[in-house]
């Protein structure tokens, strides 16, 4: 999916703070759910930056050993893709490796944590979630 | 207890005069141990089996003991055949596979369990000895610490032989590395090796010096050395160390090593001897191509 | 009618297994979540609690799960190996996967019922090998490094009565497996030791302008350009200098596939077919297993031909983009 070129141009311009925002405390609310058995030491005290290279926007989070926060620091690692690469791989439509190995998809920084992110990622079962979506929004994305 | 020294397989291919010459000189080298042998191609054959059994009884003459190691990768049937013929006649068997462990095996002859056989364990030890295995080389990748772990743990009896100087055989392949530089089939590779008596560096874009080809065998390009561990080596109860063989001043270097054995003044000029320089980092549980100054 | 080998494929996680199962997997291999097994990275692998799950769902469907536990026991820490054995056994696991000496020594005594394969880091690459762990262990079945031409395979298969697995899809390895330690001479960790081949946390990749350089522990391993297709910073595959020449001085970033020669593969007598990536996503295991699945059901007829769409499903997935017979064809070497 690629946004319309006018709401690219907002999105270029939109504070990255409120999204990153959103995110962490949705991660907050559904990680028992989605990694009963992860206890994230892995990430303790790591900034991980999502950045979506073709809205030059992103959201930066970390994770301080018992819950996630919007981030302000540098990033320990960095993940680089284009909006529509980031829905692909949600979807699973895509392997993350085959994006990196087509360049579509980069990490700068610490590798181990992307890394790890990464299998983690892999490895969830996203049912649990859709449960607690409405309907119609987890429907549509049961069909991909 | 005085550690001794042995001339481990010569790793490279040399002309056939070239190899001679070098084994008729390291029969008057302050050596106990000499192991003779092909272990990383099988197409090389300057020398024949019975150059190699010739070889083996002159040296033995000489007051040698000699070892007859086997190829790290055996794969075809006339890898098989040829490590049987000269296991039959040339006594001693250095295993760097676990088929020429069954080889020494079932014609009872005593083995050395060489680096390649993966020992990290005592457990792996003590199965190998009960198989025939006399003395036995760590893997390479082993430091001081998981060396002393091992010793700690087995309960065979069997002599430990260190891989003490030389550039480290990091890797095997069915690939021809070398012929694969030349745009040569392995099969028709017009024995390309010989043209490098100490392999072909191979450095990264930025120029470090990293690997070094050698035919199907990767090696490091700098020189492992254990020279400034040696007073921590003589405390760790250990019978043997291995001096790789390189085209030149292999003699200088196992003469040097033997004077500090013997704790007599030894002067060495390793910037002469190995100026691709020398790295220690396996040693001390870390990267091997690290160099670390020993603490003693 | 000939019987078709086994499928074996990989599973880094329970949703990846399920994937593996779902598409047509005989057998998913999988490992615990510690140093016990040569994929120890990183949010990948499997708890007691996942692997139960996960045994439960494929014998339920009549597959085979095996427990790979195939790196080396590190002296003073062999109760950490001999643990992870004895959990597979007692998890109900239908083999291990060992290459440790001393290991399969343990588990041949003190579980004469569990099933011991000879893992390929073992580096079993002739029959005189095999037929030793199979006098000494009992092994049932050995994976043969990816280092043997056609014949080699045959000549093996037709020396031992132990059952051959063989590579069959995924990236390649160009060493003889278990003989290998470019890894930790760059890093200090090996494939030996710690399970993992040129880790993560020794990786960086940055990013000057377009350019992209991919460096291990520090050493440049390789650089792209904008637009080329990038690889994993694997020693083996890496781009470096000789007498100034500067190419992919022992492999290039490829995949393994055999599709081509699954009717001779048959035919020989191979008992299983491996499918490398534990630490691929549960897409790349479907998607493999799924393309796997559809060729080794063709493979028996006489007029079997590798179908095109297998062809692009696989290259999609494929390290680099490009494919091979690897050592299987004598060109290679």
């Amino acid at each position: 999916m690629k946004l319309p070129a006018p709401l690219a141009f907002i999105a270029r311009r939109l504070p990255e703070a409120p999204p990153a925002f959103a995110l962490a405390t949705a991660l907050n609310f559904v990680r028992s759910r989605l990694w009963p058995e992860e206890d994230f030491s892995w990430l303790k005290g790591k900034t991980v930056r999502l950045a979506i290279l073709d809205l030059e926007r992103g959201a930066t989070l970390s994770f301080d050993g018992a819950r996630f926060h919007a981030g302000s620091a540098a990033a320990d690692v960095t993940f680089g893709a284009s909006l529509e690469d980031y829905l692909v791989l949600m979807h699973r439509q895509e392997d993350p490796d085959t994006l990196f190995f087509q360049r579509r998809l980069m990490i700068e920084g610490d590798t181990e944590v992307g890394l790890a992110l990464k299998n983690l990622l892999d490895a969830t079962d996203f049912a649990p979630l859709f449960d607690l979506l409405p309907t119609p929004l987890a429907n549509s994305l049961r069909a991909h | 207890m005085t550690m001794k020294l042995t001339l481990g397989p010569l790793l490279y291919y040399w002309p056939r005069q070239q190899t001679l010459d070098f084994y008729a000189a390291a029969a008057n080298w302050p050596v106990d141990v000499v192991y003779l042998g092909e272990v990383v191609c099988g197409r090389r054959h300057e020398l024949r089996d019975a150059d190699w059994l010739a070889l083996a009884e002159e040296l033995t003459t000489a007051g040698k003991e000699v070892v007859i190691a086997s190829q790290a990768l055996l794969e075809s049937s006339s890898d098989l055949n040829g490590l049987k013929r000269l296991a039959e006649k040339g006594g001693r068997l250095e295993a760097n596979d676990l088929g020429a462990v069954k080889v020494a095996r079932d014609l009872g002859i005593p083995f050395v369990a060489g680096p390649h056989l993966n020992i990290y364990n005592g457990q792996t030890l003590d199965w190998l000895a009960e198989q025939g295995a006399v003395r036995w080389v760590p893997p390479l990748e082993a430091g001081k610490a998981a060396l002393a772990a091992i010793l700690a743990e087995k309960t065979c009896t069997v002599e430990t032989e260190v891989f003490a100087h030389g550039r480290l055989p990091l890797a095997f392949s069915a690939r021809c590395f070398t012929a694969r530089h030349y745009n040569l089939k392995k099969d028709s590779c017009e024995f390309r090796c010989l043209n490098h008596p100490d392999g072909l560096p191979i450095n990264t874009r930025e120029g470090q010096d990293f690997l070094r080809i050698n035919g199907t065998q990767t090696q490091s390009a700098a020189c492992h050395s254990l020279w400034g561990a040696l007073s921590q080596l003589q405390g760790m109860n250990l019978d043997l160390l291995r001096i790789s063989p390189q085209a030149h001043y292999t003699g200088e270097i196992v003469a040097a090593f033997a004077a500090a054995l013997a704790e007599n003044t030894a002067p060495a000029d390793f910037a002469q001897w190995n100026p691709e320089g020398l790295v220690n980092g396996y040693w001390h549980g870390n990267a091997g191509i690290k160099l670390e100054e020993e603490t003693t | 009618m000939t019987r078709l080998p086994q499928l074996v494929c990989p599973a880094g996680s329970l949703p990846a297994l399920k994937a593996a199962v779902d598409n047509g997997a005989d057998t998913v291999y999988v490992g615990f979540k510690n140093a016990t097994n040569a994929r120890n990275f990183a949010g990948l692998n499997f708890t007691d609690a996942q692997l139960a799950e996960g045994i439960r769902y494929a014998q339920s469907k009549k597959r085979e799960v095996l427990i790979a536990i195939n790196t080396y026991a590190q002296a003073g820490r062999v109760q950490e190996w001999h643990a992870s054995i004895d959990r597979a056994a007692s998890l109900g696991a239908d083999a291990v996967i060992l290459a440790d000496l001393g290991l399969l020594a343990y588990a041949h005594k003190t579980h004469p019922d569990l099933k011991l394969h000879l893992s390929v880091q073992g580096s079993a690459t002739n029959f005189e090998a095999i037929n030793l762990a199979h006098e000494a262990f009992g092994i049932r079945r050995a994976v043969l490094p990816r280092v043997l031409t056609l014949p080699q395979v045959e000549y093996v298969i037709n020396n031992t009565p132990v059952e051959i697995e063989t590579f069959g899809f995924g990236s390649l390895c160009v060493m003889a497996e278990g003989r290998c330690i470019l890894s930790s001479y760059a890093t200090g960790q090996s494939p030996n030791t710690h399970g993992v081949c040129s880790p993560a946390a020794f990786v960086r990749w940055d990013n000057q302008g377009k350019t992209m350089n991919a460096r291990l522990n520090g050493i440049l391993i390789d650089r792209f350009e904008d637009g080329e297709p990038a690889g994993y910073p694997t020693l083996c595959k890496g781009r470096f200098a000789v007498l100034g020449e500067t190419y992919y001085a022992l492999e290039e970033p490829v995949s393994l596939n055999v599709l081509a020669i699954l009717p001779e593969l048959i035919r020989i007598g191979v008992a299983a077919i491996k499918v490398e990536g534990r630490q691929r996503s549960p897409a790349y295991v479907a998607e493999v297993t799924r393309t796997l699945r559809a060729a080794l059901d063709a493979a028996g007829n006489a007029d079997f031909q590798v179908k095109p769409q297998w062809s692009t499903a696989l290259d999609k997935v494929s390290e680099g983009h490009q494919q091979t017979l690897g050592a299987y064809s004598r060109p290679w070497k």
